[in-house]
């Protein structure tokens, strides 16, 4: 008689935990979806939009895919050349161009626009001859604009954008990039797909064509052979660990 | 053993399904229903638990069949373009209302009377 | 026995209207495409593919970070016990941190910039436009902080590396094409003394202080910036 209560009470248990482990194995699994939902806000997106964002995903997989894969054969040749110094030191200058090359030192080629940048000039009846200058403000939109649409590379007046690159006014028509005094005009290069660098700033919005409007001087030209050259200042590193 | 068979299966229910493989986001709105289905027997459960009258065979039917069920219906819903799991959705959380209504009236009962209780006990004490 | 006959007529009857009517009214979903239910098919099937993508690349993204420390050992491994080969590791590692693909910390300041909150209570302000923070007012910002000496800026965590491109996108704003929202958090590496500068008078910051923007600048001994999530890599750019 014991025995049957306790065979009872734990058929009871083995039920109960079972609806349990179930409950709170589907509730955890909704809780993902939700949050991965509400990470992509993809919840409020209609179609267009959805097949957008999955190829950008799907673009971003690709290339981490790619890198991966990279990482892998790299670790396999250093595995590989453990026993040669000289084929390590191969490698190790091997990597350290391809990452002077993304920093910025090293001149790259490629196809891209250039974009040349003149002051507006009137002439006032009272003055005469006057100009309006470029300002610092529109350097930087325009490279943030090619950014935008993919440049690998930009140089003004052949000093390289880099990672840590400022664009200032010093005064009314002096700009200062990378600590370099730069005059007008102001020539503009950037690596990258052509029709996209230069529909982003000669379009709609872009900050070329609204400038052209305002009576300054700009003049875009595609090209295959863009030369950008290195930048020849040093990396700040005094501060980062 | 009861207690300890709730917590053992809750914990490990949680672990796999923070690990499992992300599930399609179609079927997540048939997984919501059938989540507030099963709580909604869980608390049935504990009403019955209260009122002396539990069955297992009743609890883990009711749990699993309406489940079950409402997804059934919300496919149907869906296909035949009406939101029928609103209607699910009211009527399971309407029922986990009520059920929680006699689960705290239940417990009040019980504290109110062990108070008075003690009150007697006092009043006979300084008597 | 006849009253059975009529109720199984009545029934089949019944029956038949039921299965029909369900039936036509699946067809009639089906070929309009966009049953006005909040679950449309097709949105759902990719909504369901950018889920599975997401979770692949966040696995693989988990999988790279273990792979990238790997080749870092390697690395260390190799160039042990060489000093030129040292010296070359030593360059690379400290190249990865300048192009973003490392996490740095060090001193610096960290600038908040949140959008007005008090819209009615500023009378001067005339445009609502102007109490809100945008990408240009971002961008000017970053680049004075560039001009202070910064050597790694980020804003709400999201690594400012070369080509990055700070996008308007309605509400928020984009960096890296990844959004982000007010308030902004900007961090930035360097001489906390010389960046402090970017709040003196006539400044940027202080322009914003002005159309009622919270700005806050503090100053830390500590500060990390995370590593650049996304790929560097160039397509169009060859080395000469």
């Amino acid at each position: 008689m014991k025995i049957k209560i306790k065979k009872e009470k734990l058929v009871m248990t083995i039920t109960i935990a079972i609806a349990c482990f179930t409950l709170m194995l589907v509730m955890f699994m909704q809780f993902k979806v939700v949050r991965q939902t509400d990470i992509t806000a993809i919840e409020s997106m209609r179609e267009s939009e959805l097949r957008i964002e999955l190829a950008n995903w799907q673009e971003k997989y690709d290339e981490l895919n790619e890198k991966h894969q990279e990482i892998t054969q790299k670790i396999s040749e250093y595995q590989e050349e453990k026993e040669s110094d000289e084929k390590t030191a191969n490698l190790l200058e091997k990597e350290l161009e391809e990452i002077n090359k993304l920093l910025g030192k090293t001149d790259v080629q490629g196809q891209g626009i250039q974009i040349i940048l003149t002051d507006k000039s009137y002439t006032d009846s009272s003055d005469g001859e006057n100009s309006e200058p470029i300002y610092d403000e529109d350097l930087l939109v325009i490279v943030n604009q090619l950014f935008e649409a993919g440049a690998e590379a930009i140089s003004i007046n052949d000093q390289r954008i880099v990672a840590m690159s400022d664009i200032v006014l010093l005064d009314s028509s002096i700009i200062k990039v990378n600590g370099q005094r730069l005059l007008s005009p102001y020539v503009i290069k950037a690596i990258g797909n052509q029709e996209y660098l230069k529909s982003a700033v000669m379009g709609k919005g872009g900050r070329g064509a609204e400038l052209s409007e305002l009576g300054y001087g700009v003049d875009v030209e595609e090209s295959d052979k863009i030369l950008i050259e290195k930048y020849d200042g040093t990396f700040g590193t005094k501060y980062i660990n | 053993m009861i207690v300890i068979g709730i917590i053992v299966g809750c914990i490990i229910g949680a672990l796999i399904g923070i690990n499992a493989p992300i599930i399609p986001y179609t079927y997540s709105t048939f997984l919501a229903i059938a989540v507030v289905a099963a709580l909604d027997s869980v608390f049935g459960g504990i009403t019955s638990v209260l009122k002396k009258n539990f069955d297992l065979t009743i609890f883990i039917s009711g749990f699993f069949c309406n489940s079950i069920l409402s997804i059934a219906l919300t496919y149907l819903g869906q296909k035949l373009n009406i939101d029928i799991y609103l209607a699910a959705l009211v009527v399971f959380v309407g029922r986990m209302f009520t059920n929680l209504t006699i689960i705290r009236r239940y417990y009040i009962e019980k504290w109110t009377e062990k108070l008075q209780v003690n009150n007697k006990n006092k009043e006979e004490k300084a008597k | 026995m006849k009253n059975k006959y009529k109720i199984s007529i009545i029934i089949g009857c019944m029956c038949l209207l039921l299965s029909l009517g369900i039936s036509i009214q699946i067809k009639t979903i089906n070929n309009i495409g966009t049953s006005t239910t909040s679950t449309n098919e097709i949105e759902n099937k990719l909504r369901d593919e950018i889920l599975k993508t997401k979770e692949k690349y966040d696995n693989l993204y988990s999988d790279l970070e273990q792979v990238e420390n790997q080749l870092e050992e390697e690395r260390n491994n190799a160039a042990s016990n060489n000093s030129d080969l040292e010296e070359l590791e030593k360059n690379i590692t400290e190249g990865n941190k300048i192009l973003g693909l490392a996490e740095v910390t060090g001193q610096g300041i960290i600038v908040t910039l949140n959008d007005n909150q008090l819209l009615t209570s500023n009378n001067y302000i005339l445009d609502p436009n102007s109490a809100l923070v945008h990408d240009m007012d971002v961008i000017k910002v970053i680049n004075e902080l560039k001009n202070a000496g910064a050597e790694a800026i980020s804003i709400n965590d999201q690594r400012i590396i070369a080509t990055t491109a700070i996008e308007c996108d309605g509400n928020v704003i984009k960096v890296n094409g990844i959004k982000v929202g007010a308030p902004f958090e900007i961090k930035a590496i360097g001489l906390p003394e010389y960046l402090i500068n970017v709040k003196r008078y006539g400044g940027y910051l202080m322009y914003l202080e002005q159309r009622g923007i919270t700005v806050n600048v503090s100053k830390s001994d500590q500060i990390t910036i995370p590593k650049y999530t996304g790929v560097i890599k160039f397509e169009y750019a060859e080395s000469k």
